[in-house]
């Protein structure tokens, strides 16, 4: 049993690979009109895989924002604030902070997503 | 394509079947019916319509669903538009015939089927399509170039759309609706409220102009598909959404589709439709692209999770959204053309 849960094996994240292994070792037999919602499976497989890896709340960046916004909240709250103010012209003046702090958040989660898609200097 | 017919698929074969023979007398007839894949608001059917001893490919396209805040014109506007291009000599599946109540088909319509290939990948990369692709930048261009000197008063039902009267409302409306916060999507529009708005002329817009809706053959472009997304603009509208990363592929040294450089493509834009390329403007229109395509995602994933029309594709635009903000963001400071 793994220490950090009442369930036997394998942990999620072994089930998700395992999961992922055979949608990949498959994928050349699937028929034409399935072979991209099978793909699309594998690529989903793999997001869950690494998200399962990270922490959710992403406490660095949540501590920006809250810092950024003067104020702390719970992550969703503090990201929709964020939109928010931005809609509203309140980030205006500080443009080049605010822009920083946006790409830090996309970049949250295209290492998440596709961490291939990032430029290497993105990249962890 | 999937040959199997379900039962539903049957019921709406066979009022098809009455459809035609409403139109084209009593011996026309349904046959060889396939059911195309990848539709996401649409049922489409590939069918022969015989007549005696002609037949003619057909495909059928039927709404399936409408969200609110939909992107996409009414089948009944789409015909329209195929009627009046096609008129036009802009190469598109001709309209056959648009459903009425009496069909009990829903809203929809029939139009010639063309052969040929959609996939961006493939045409992008397989040697098969050498001649299109060395061909695409002189016949696009020219194709758009047509298109775009249609009067636009004959398109003139598609003044009032959201996405005719104005573009950034449209997408921000659509997000709201959403009830998705993202601040990438916020902070390009807030860029786009403070650089000067192009006003250049307004023409007809395809709206969805990219490789995966024109149908090509080894020796170029035959149709442009798909015109849902149609409505009133700044022609360079068009070039901003067309030259985004994300239709790319890979081939990033060619910013049109993939397919080809600007320089030659506008070239043959200007020649066929007179109109001077605005490079600003372009780059306007490019990070309002991004916006659009953020927001687009976010509407099928919005499908998805409210299990209107639920699959992986779908699911995968979730999180897709991200790489499409990651790309908008390195074109705003300049790390990506």
């Amino acid at each position: 049993m793994s220490p950090e849960t009442l369930q036997d094996q394998p942990p999620v994240p072994g089930i998700m690979r395992v999961v992922r292994e055979f949608l990949e070792s498959i994928i050349d037999q699937v028929p034409d009109a399935d072979r991209y919602h099978a793909m699309c499976c594998v690529y989903l497989m793999n997001v869950a895989e690494r998200e399962l890896a990270v922490d959710p709340v992403a406490p660095e960046l949540k501590q920006r924002i809250d810092a950024f916004l003067g104020e702390i909240r719970p992550l969703p709250d503090a990201i929709q604030e964020f939109s928010v103010g931005l809609r509203e012209g309140r980030c205006d003046a500080r443009w080049d902070e605010t822009f920083a702090l946006v790409l830090a958040q996309v970049v949250a989660k295209v290492q998440v997503s596709k961490p291939d898609h990032l430029q290497p200097i993105h990249r962890k | 394509m999937n040959s199997a017919v379900d039962n539903s698929t049957a019921e709406i074969v066979r009022r098809l079947g009455v459809a035609v023979t409403r139109r084209f007398g009593g011996a026309a007839r349904v046959e060889d019916v396939e059911v195309a894949t990848l539709g996401g608001s649409n049922r489409t059917l590939l069918f022969n319509l015989v007549e005696g001893a002609a037949t003619r490919r057909l495909v059928f396209r039927q709404e399936t669903y409408r969200l609110g805040h939909s992107p996409f014109i009414a089948p009944s506007a789409q015909f329209r538009l195929l009627k009046i291009a096609y008129a036009s000599e802009i190469p598109v599946p001709e309209p056959v015939f648009e459903f009425e109540p009496a069909d009990q088909l829903g809203r929809g319509y029939v139009v010639a089927y063309v052969p040929g290939e959609t996939l961006p990948r493939r045409l992008i990369t397989d040697p098969r399509f050498s001649t299109a692709r060395a061909r695409f930048a002189e016949q696009a261009g020219a194709l758009v170039g047509r298109l775009h000197r249609i009067e636009p008063a004959q398109a003139a039902f598609l003044a009032e759309t959201p996405d005719s009267l104005d573009p950034i409302a449209a997408q921000l409306a659509r997000l709201d609706y959403y009830g998705e916060a993202h601040p990438a999507v916020e902070l390009a529009v807030r860029w786009l409220r403070m650089q000067p708005r192009p006003t250049a002329r307004r023409c007809l817009l395809h709206g969805d102009f990219r490789n995966g809706n024109l149908m090509m053959g080894e020796e170029g472009i035959r149709a442009l598909l798909d015109w849902e997304c149609a409505h009133l603009g700044d022609p360079m509208e068009e070039f901003g959404w067309l030259c985004l990363r994300s239709w790319r592929f890979g081939e990033l040294d060619k910013p049109v589709g993939g397919l080809c450089e600007r320089a030659p493509f506008y070239a043959a834009y200007t020649a066929a439709s007179g109109i001077e390329i605005d490079p600003d403007a372009v780059r306007w229109w490019e990070i309002f692209g991004f916006v659009r395509w953020i927001v687009l995602n976010i509407m099928q994933v919005h499908g998805h999770s409210t299990g209107v029309r639920r699959s992986p594709a779908f699911a995968a635009c979730g999180r897709n959204t991200c790489l499409i903000e990651y790309d908008l963001l390195m074109t705003l400071l300049g790390h990506y053309q």
